[in-house]
C-alpha cells in the first residue's frame, strides 16, 4: 500500500502516543460515561423512589419530638408536640438540622403565639431566599412554653425542595 | 528517522566497534520506552473497561437500585432517629453481607463488599445529622446493620444475627 507524504504527516498527527490523541479519547469517553449514567438513571430512578414526601415529614418531626430541637421538657420528661419558645432559635434550628448538602430538604419556621408576644420566623441553613417555597403547610396548632409558662400558638413550616 | 542526535554521536576517533554499541544502546533505550507506554495504555484501557462492565453488570442486575435503595432506607432511618424522643435500638432487616457501608460526613454510601470503595456504582444518600452528634462508620461483610440511639447519639454497628 502507498501512502503519500501527507498521508503520513496525518496519520502521526492521530497517533495514539500524542497528546491530542488522548484528549478527544478523554473527552469522547467521558460524555460516553455521563450518557451511560443518565440514561440507565433515569431507566431505574423508579425502582429506588421514595413515595411522596415522606422524608421531608420525616425530617420535620424532630423539630417537634426532639429535646435537641424545640420539644419542651418539663422536669427532664419531654412534652410531646409542645414547643418550647425560649429555644426557638435560628442557632438552634442550624444545631439539630446540619445538612451537607443545599438539595437536602429547606425549613422556614414561623412560630406566632395567640398572645402576639411572639412572632419569630426561623429558616435551616440551606434556605434559599431567593426562591419561593415549594410547598407550606397550614399552621399547626400547639402548646407553647415560654419562660415556664404555657400558651396557645400556631408554628407554619414552609419547605423547598420537597422530596 | 535518525536516531542519533549530532550531540550523542560518538567521538570520530572511537571504533567502529563503539559506534555500533552507542547505537544498539540507544534503540534497546527507545523499545523500552515503546513497551512501557505500551504497557501504560493496556493498563488504561483495562481499568475503563473494567470500570464499564462492572457498572454494566451492576445496572443489568439491579444491584445498582438496591444499594440505593439501601442507602436511602438507611439515611431515612437515621433521620427518623434523630426525630424520636428518648433511646432506641433497631436491626435493618435486609441482608447486606454482599455489601460494605460507610455512614460518615452527614452522608451514607452502600458499595459492593467485593469491590471495595473503589466500586463505580456506589449508591450515596444524605441525611440530616444533629451539632452533637457525627456518626463515624464502617461496616463490611456483616449481615446485618444495627441502629442504636443513646442519648441523641446514634451508633451504627455490624451484627450477625
Amino acid at each position: 500500500m502507498k501512502i503519500g507524504k501527507k498521508g503520513i504527516a496525518a496519520s502521526e498527527m492521530w497517533a495514539p502516543d500524542t497528546i491530542i490523541f488522548w484528549l478527544i479519547f478523554g473527552i469522547v469517553l467521558g460524555i460516553t460515561a455521563i450518557f451511560f449514567i443518565l440514561i440507565v438513571a433515569k431507566i431505574g430512578t423508579n425502582q429506588a423512589q421514595i413515595s411522596d414526601n415522606i422524608e421531608s415529614l420525616f425530617l420535620m418531626q424532630r423539630f417537634f419530638k426532639s429535646s435537641s430541637c424545640f420539644a419542651y421538657l418539663k422536669e427532664n420528661v419531654l412534652l410531646n408536640g409542645a414547643i418550647d419558645a425560649d429555644k426557638f432559635s435560628e442557632e438552634r434550628l442550624n444545631d439539630c438540622y446540619k445538612v451537607n448538602e443545599k438539595t437536602m430538604p429547606a425549613f422556614r419556621l414561623t412560630l406566632s403565639l395567640d398572645s402576639a408576644t411572639i412572632f419569630k420566623t426561623i429558616k435551616t441553613s440551606n434556605w434559599n431566599d431567593n426562591r419561593p417555597s415549594e410547598e407550606k403547610e397550614a399552621p399547626k396548632n400547639v402548646i407553647v412554653y415560654f419562660q415556664e409558662k404555657p400558651y396557645n400558638g400556631d408554628i407554619t413550616i414552609e419547605i423547598q425542595n420537597n422530596r | 528517522m535518525c536516531l542519533l542526535q549530532p550531540a550523542q554521536l560518538p567521538p570520530a576517533s572511537n571504533s567502529k566497534n563503539n559506534i555500533n554499541n552507542s547505537i544498539s544502546y540507544i534503540l534497546m533505550e527507545k523499545g523500552g520506552q515503546l513497551v512501557y507506554k505500551a504497557l501504560i495504555v493496556i493498563i488504561a484501557s483495562g481499568i475503563i473497561v473494567s470500570a464499564f462492565v462492572s457498572a454494566g453488570k451492576s445496572f443489568g442486575t439491579q444491584e445498582a437500585f438496591y444499594k440505593l435503595a439501601l442507602a436511602k432506607d438507611l439515611a431515612l432511618t437515621i433521620d427518623l432517629m434523630y426525630a424520636l424522643p428518648g433511646d432506641i435500638g433497631y436491626i435493618y432487616p435486609n441482608d447486606i453481607s454482599a455489601y460494605g457501608i460507610e455512614v460518615k460526613d452527614n452522608n451514607v454510601k452502600i458499595y459492593n463488599y467485593k469491590l471495595g470503595k473503589s466500586d463505580p456504582t456506589t449508591a450515596a444518600y444524605s441525611y440530616a445529622g444533629i451539632s452533637v452528634d457525627a456518626i463515624n462508620t464502617n461496616i463490611n461483610g456483616q449481615k446485618f446493620v444495627k441502629l442504636s440511639k443513646t442519648n441523641s447519639q446514634i451508633q451504627i454497628t455490624g451484627v450477625n444475627q
